[in-house]
């Protein structure tokens, strides 16, 4: 049953195999991998009967594509050797094309299947049970592989040296005679009868590798995991083999005092770290108990305490250890007794690694002046020291100093401490030993070709060589190399002995002719302590070109480069005609933007040997340097930071450097083109920097090049618009410019760009010209209106340079008319002056502008908001300004409705003077103007014209409607209170209108006259406008008769002024008023004697009365009549005056009563 | 994300090398985590009395262990969380010592774990002579700690899987990472 059972599980799992197989090959990348190491397990351990069936299959994908795939052949092959060596053979040779594999990750799997498989095979070999030629057909590819691998220690692939360093250490342990305990698989369990192997040399080949290892363990430039890989293996080597346990714990110790320069701190914590945890694992070893003095020493210098050793020490040792401790035995002694040699197995060959030791202990227990110890106190005593320093400095130094010297040599860290001094003792002990030992090598080179027991000497020689601390690395590579070279040579020739003794013999040469050369070299018996004595070098180093080149000096370096870039810069020509001219000018402006000053003036020189043609290469520095300032490009890090501090002083200084030179060199080729090239730089420039901008502006100031400069400055504004707010300062100061032509263009290049300009160019400019508006307000012209030093005074000329640029901006900003006024009110009388002149243009001019507008929309006619601003804030003091303002904005049309009423508030509130309402006075109501009359009338003769002009219409440029008819004006000046208005100014006003005798006809007399009659009191005037406009118009005198009996009426003969008026005019009507008088009550009458021709004509009229006519007569005109003539003698000559006077002069006649 | 196969070791198995466990894992990394005391320690009510519990010992058991015996205080100390969060992890808490697994990579959580993996390696031999590379980081023992660690080493291992060949790459990555964390570490390379 179970059989059955058995079977038919067995066909299921074959025929899953064969599926799986079959996937596969078919299958790809990771899913085949996946599947290969399922056919694996199940090959493995379920069908194990089936493995020589499909074993083949699987080895076949050694060559697939996949890394995972190759991995799990290399991982079939290493269980194979394990759970099958029988098969052995057969797959041998697989892991060699594993190990020759160019992917790092499979090769790094096949050397940890090597090491494996190796273990394996000898295991099988020591069975014994396999037939020798098969065992030696897997021998000899063993041997190989491990040559491989013990070539592979040199690889550039840190992980394929740690895995290399593995292999190794399992071949070092497999051929190496084991202890009791791990006698299983050690070189003692192999068969001696097996004719292919040789135990000795195996054991050699095993303590060689050994010593490799220590080599590179104890290497200048390992890495740190390789290095930690490598103490591992050292420590492990020592604890299963412990006749290598002095070495590992000399190894140690040497790592421990020069660490590899190459580590960082971290890398050397951890390598530290690593060191003690090593250190502590060999001490819980039983078979460390011989060396515990060395290993605490050495635990106590990595800095554990005593406390801590004790600690970590089992209980069974640590009586012991202290013991040491505190007997101070010298390690030196401890090492000699203590040396494997009591231990060893019997074997010639197993004693001879420990030669030296013994050597080295015995020579120091016969020289008993020269152990460390003694050195160490030799070195406490100051005068020792100082004895010892001056016999070298004058016997032993060279007169010049070896370059190895100046290489290796670094400062000594922790001079002066006890950990030093022990140092130092340890390698002055070790240099008088290599002393003794060099005249023992020579006497035993001579002797070798006649030593019978050769092997002894030279095994000794080449441990000397492995001691030997100063051998330098060039030579030790070469003995690496012909080592391994060796090692595959006797492969080869199946000798692997005489292979070794030829290896220990190359050994020996080489050695001693180092030695002979460092005899040559320096002979002195007491070197001079170095403060590190070059380790022995790991023999497989790659070379690094630090190591093996010198930096070349800085000033040559300097030099070849300004060489270099020299010859870049003469090849102009042959760039061009090779077509490398733009690559030609990226470096040219890489190495002037970043190497060097001296670099930099050498392009300069060589851009400004021929500017016209080189100004592109100039340029395109520039970009590069404003590249570095801005921050788009970084300096590489080779070069000195030191250079690139100042990026922006590098640009600037280009910049500046290159405008200068080439404005200032007066070189005539450079002149020609010297416009073409200013321009070119300016506008091409990836920034105008301030300094250059002030070159700029300084260049206006000379002669040449003024408008050049100017234009230049312009196009800046113009066509860099980021900046123009910067540049155009440099513009706009030449407004203030004393040569004439010179302001005129930075004047109109300055609107200009303040019309194109953004806001803050526009803010800039109007800064300034408010600047130099604010000048005139001052007592003294700032200095900035003078070249010379000199006080000069304030003329007109200057107050206009100060109002140019404001006046040139007003018709494109108005608001400035309120910055005009402000200033306008602080300045004094002459400023003020300029100001109203100036100005007056421009404002004219923009209201002209208006008109057409007008034309089409009055009623809406707006104020300009400006204009509003400045009705509605009038600064201070700029009252007349403002006046002046009103006066031409009427000039040509009416005021409007909003200027009206504006002008009418600032007279309500803040200007008194009655002058400001006469621009608008035709769009005041007639009640105001009849409120301003009294004053508009007190003022200048020529004013009160123009102001009845208005009022009148006369000379009206334009149609108006005046708010007052000229009878109402008449009527009004009448109607004037006099305690307002002096009636001298009311006469004249009056006498204006009497003088338009166009307007003021007979008819509009006759309604003035009718109007007045009606007035409940009588105006003084009017009896004066009536013999006036008698005078003008003797038409009237029905109109006036009809007066004056309507006055008769109001008895005016009590009114004093009016009644003589009367009377004048009952004078001049005559004969017509004697009715009139006739009428008179009497006591109006009495007035009559004043008039003495009145009176005679009234007497002559009541004479000539028919009687019934004069019966009818009051009786006080009767009695009048009958008084005597002698009362009036003159009444015939005053009766021709009335008709003489007025003829005379009918405008001026005085009113009556006022003479 | 890669065959890297990562163990993270702290001292309990707890608190650090489980957070770092919990985002490893969200990370997709093929991760494992142990401790490597004697016993799985847990702070108690008062310092000198801590909670021990054999390594094996089921976290669920520790939790329920905890809730009777003062629930409000270990939920205030956050002790209840974490083992909550530990028990949708793994069943319990591991020894490193006694596990077969074999890593590409152990991530230590504190020099004195990092002494005992090392001290542990150094007390066998090695039989497979595959390599793994062991890295210390040091995280404190408390909650803040162990998330901004569980970030570092999470930083860290991505690092690693993204180097096609880490046991090249590893000096100079650890040597990164030391730079912009500021923080030391150590390493080695050990066989199994």
């Amino acid at each position: 049953m179970s059989n059955k059972h058995g079977h038919t599980s067995n066909t299921t799992v074959q025929n899953q195999l064969i599926r799986w197989i079959n996937d596969t090959g078919m299958a790809e990348g990771n899913k085949k991998a996946g599947l290969l190491r399922k056919v694996i397990e199940v090959l493995l351990h379920q069908g194990s009967q089936m493995i020589p069936v499909y074993m083949e299959n699987i080895l076949s994908y050694i060559s697939d594509k996949n890394t995972d795939v190759k991995k799990q052949v290399a991982y079939f092959v290493e269980e194979l050797s394990k759970s099958h060596p029988e098969l052995l053979p057969k797959i041998v040779a697989q892991l060699r094309l594993l190990l020759l594999d160019p992917v790092i990750a499979v090769q790094k799997r096949a050397i940890q299947a090597a090491s494996i498989l190796y273990r394996n095979t000898l295991m099988w070999i020591c069975k014994g049970d396999a037939e020798v030629s098969e065992m030696k057909h897997v021998w000899e590819h063993l041997t190989e592989l491990k040559l491989m691998v013990l070539n592979m220690i040199d690889s550039e692939n840190e992980g394929i040296r740690t895995h290399s360093i593995k292999f190794l250490e399992e071949v070092v342990l497999r051929q190496s005679p084991g202890d009791i305990v791990d006698a299983e698989s050690s070189l003692d369990s192999l068969p001696s009868d097996v004719p292919f192997i040789n135990r000795k040399a195996l054991e050699e080949e095993s303590d060689h590798i050994f010593k490799l290892l220590v080599k590179f363990h104890n290497s200048q430039h390992i890495s740190s995991v390789n290095l930690m890989a490598c103490m591992t293996t050292l420590c492990s080597l020592a604890k299963f083999r412990p006749k290598y346990l002095p070495r590992v714990i000399q190894a140690l110790g040497d790592l421990h005092t020069t660490l590899p320069p190459t580590l960082s701190q971290s890398q050397v914590n951890s390598v530290r770290k690593h060191l003690k945890m090593q250190i502590l694992n060999l001490i819980k070893q039983s078979t460390s108990n011989e060396m515990m003095p060395q290993l605490t020493q050495l635990l106590i210098d990595i800095g554990m305490t005593a406390q801590e050793i004790n600690k970590a020490v089992p209980k069974e040792k640590r009586n012991k250890r202290l013991g040491e401790i505190r007997n101070g035995d010298t390690p030196s002694k401890r090492f000699r007794i203590d040396s494997p040699q009591s231990n060893s197995q019997g074997s010639d060959s197993n004693s001879r690694s420990e030669f030296m030791y013994d050597d080295d202990s015995q020579s120091s227990i016969t020289k008993p002046s020269a152990t460390e110890d003694s050195i160490l106190e030799g070195l406490n005593s100051v005068d020792n020291v100082v004895n010892l320093v001056m016999k070298t400095l004058q016997n032993c130094l060279p007169d010049n100093m070896p370059p190895s010297f100046t290489n290796d040599y670094k400062p000594i860290p922790n001079s002066g401490s006890k950990v030093q001094k022990k140092n130092l003792a340890k390698m002055l002990m070790s240099l008088i030993r290599g002393e003794s030992e060099n005249t023992q090598i020579v006497t035993q080179s001579m002797e070798v070709d006649t030593q019978p027991n050769q092997t002894v000497l030279q095994q000794s020689l080449s441990d000397i060589a492995a001691k030997i601390p100063l051998i330098r690395e060039d030579d030790e590579k070469t003995t690496l190399k012909n080592a391994v070279a060796k090692l595959q040579e006797s492969t080869k020739d199946r000798q692997i002995e005489s292979a070794v003794s030829k290896l220990m013999e190359e050994t020996r040469q080489e050695h001693l002719k180092e030695e002979e050369r460092k005899a040559k070299e320096k002979e002195k018996p007491v070197p001079p302590p170095t403060p590190t004595v070059p380790k022995l070098k790991q023999k497989v180093k790659l070379l690094k070109l630090q190591e093996i080149t010198r930096p070349i000096p800085k000033e040559i370096k300097q030099k070849l480069i300004l060489q270099a870039v020299e010859r870049i810069l003469n090849a102009e020509k042959d760039a061009a005609i090779g077509g490398a001219e733009q690559i030609r000018a990226k470096f040219i402006t890489i190495f002037a933007s970043s190497y060097t000053p001296e670099t930099r003036d050498l392009v300069l020189n060589y851009i400004l040997d021929n500017p016209a043609e080189r100004i592109n290469l100039a340029l395109k520095w520039l970009y590069e340097e404003y590249a570095f300032m801005q921050g788009f490009n970084r300096h590489p890090v080779t070069l000195q930071p030191k250079l690139h501090e100042k990026h922006d002083q590098n640009y600037n200084q280009l910049l500046c450097a290159l405008v200068t030179q080439i404005s200032e060199r007066g070189d005539p080729v450079m002149e020609g083109c010297k416009d073409v090239l200013l321009r070119k730089i300016y506008l091409e420039s990836p920034v105008i920097t301030d300094e250059a901008l002030d070159y700029l502006k300084h260049l206006v100031t000379e002669d040449q090049v003024a408008l050049l400069a100017l234009e230049l400055l312009e196009e800046l504004c113009l066509m860099r618009p980021p900046r123009a707010h910067k540049y155009v300062t440099s513009l706009v100061c030449h407004v203030l410019s004393e040569n004439e032509e010179i302001r005129d263009i930075a004047l109109k290049a300055t609107i200009k760009v303040y019309k194109r300009g953004s806001e803050a160019v526009k803010k800039v400019i109007e800064k300034h010209a408010l600047l130099y508006l604010g000048f005139i307000s001052l007592n003294h012209p700032p200095p900035e209106l003078s070249s010379t030093r000199t006080r000069i005074m304030w003329n007109e000329n200057l107050h206009k340079l100060c109002l140019n640029l404001v006046v040139a901006l007003f018709p494109e900003k108005e608001g400035l008319l309120m910055e005009i006024a402000r200033i306008y009110g602080s300045s004094g009388a002459e400023a003020k002056r300029v100001v109203l002149r100036t100005i007056e243009g421009p404002i004219r001019a923009m209201v002209s502008k208006d008109l057409p507008d007008n034309e089409f929309d009055e009623d809406d006619a707006t104020l300009r908001p400006a204009f509003r601003e400045l009705l509605e804030n009038c600064p201070r003091g700029a009252e007349t300004l403002l006046t002046r303002l009103v006066h031409i904005l009427t000039e040509k049309v009416p005021p409007t409705a909003e200027l009206v009423s504006k002008v009418r508030d600032i007279y309500a509130t803040r200007v008194s003077d009655v002058r400001f309402l006469i621009p608008v006075l035709t769009g005041l109501s007639k009640r105001e103007i009849v409120a301003a009359l009294p004053k508009l009338i007190k003022l200048n003769p020529a004013v009160v014209k123009e102001v009845f002009n208005k009022l009148l219409g006369i000379n009206g440029t334009y149609d108006e409607q005046s708010p007052v008819s000229p009878a109402e004006l008449l009527l009004e000046l009448h109607l004037i209170d006099p305690e307002k208005a002096d009636l001298k100014y009311i006469i004249k006003a009056t006498a204006l209108c009497f003088a338009e005798k166009n307007i003021y006809t007979q008819d509009v007399l006759a309604a003035v006259l009718q109007r007045l009659v009606e007035e409940p009191k009588i105006p003084v005037l009017m009896m004066r406008t009536v013999l006036q406009s008698l005078t003008l118009y003797p038409a009237l005198s029905p109109l006036v008769m009809n007066i004056l009996q309507l006055l008769i009426e109001k008895e005016a003969w009590l009114n004093k002024v009016a009644w003589e008026g009367w009377i004048k005019s009952c004078e001049r009507l005559m004969p017509a008023s004697f009715g009139l008088l006739t009428s008179l009550p009497a006591a109006a009458l009495g007035g009559l004697h004043k008039a003495p021709g009145l009176l005679g004509g009234l007497r002559a009229h009541v004479a000539a009365l028919p009687p019934e006519r004069r019966a009818a007569l009051p009786p006080h005109v009767a009695a009048l009549c009958h008084q005597t003539d002698t009362q009036y003698p003159a009444s015939q000559v005053t009766m021709s005056q009335p008709n003489l006077i007025p003829e005379q002069n009918p405008i001026e006649p005085l009113p009556p009563g006022m003479e | 994300m890669s065959d890297l196969y990562v163990a993270v070791v702290c001292s309990s198995n707890m608190n650090r090398s489980m957070e770092a466990h919990a985002f490893l894992v969200k990370k997709g990394f093929n991760v494992k985590s142990y401790g490597t005391g004697e016993k799985v320690k847990l702070p108690g009510a008062s310092a000198d009395r801590p909670n021990c519990y054999e390594f094996g010992v089921l976290y669920d058991e520790i939790y329920n262990d905890l809730m009777e015996k003062d629930k409000n205080y270990y939920t205030q100390n956050g002790l209840l969380h974490m083992l909550d969060r530990n028990r949708r992890i793994k069943p319990c808490p591991e020894k490193f010592q006694v596990c077969n697994e074999r890593f590409d990579v152990i991530i230590t959580c504190e020099e004195r774990v990092y002494d005992q993996v090392i001290e542990w390696f150094g007390s066998r031999r090695s039989i497979y002579n595959q390599p793994v590379h062991v890295v210390n980081i040091d995280i404190q023992d408390n909650h803040e700690e162990a998330t901004i660690g569980a970030f570092l080493i999470s930083d860290m291992v991505t690092k690693m899987a993204q180097s096609d060949d880490l046991d090249n790459d590893i000096d100079e990555l650890l040597h990164e990472f030391e730079s912009k964390c500021h923080r030391p570490s150590l390493n080695c390379i050990m066989f199994y």
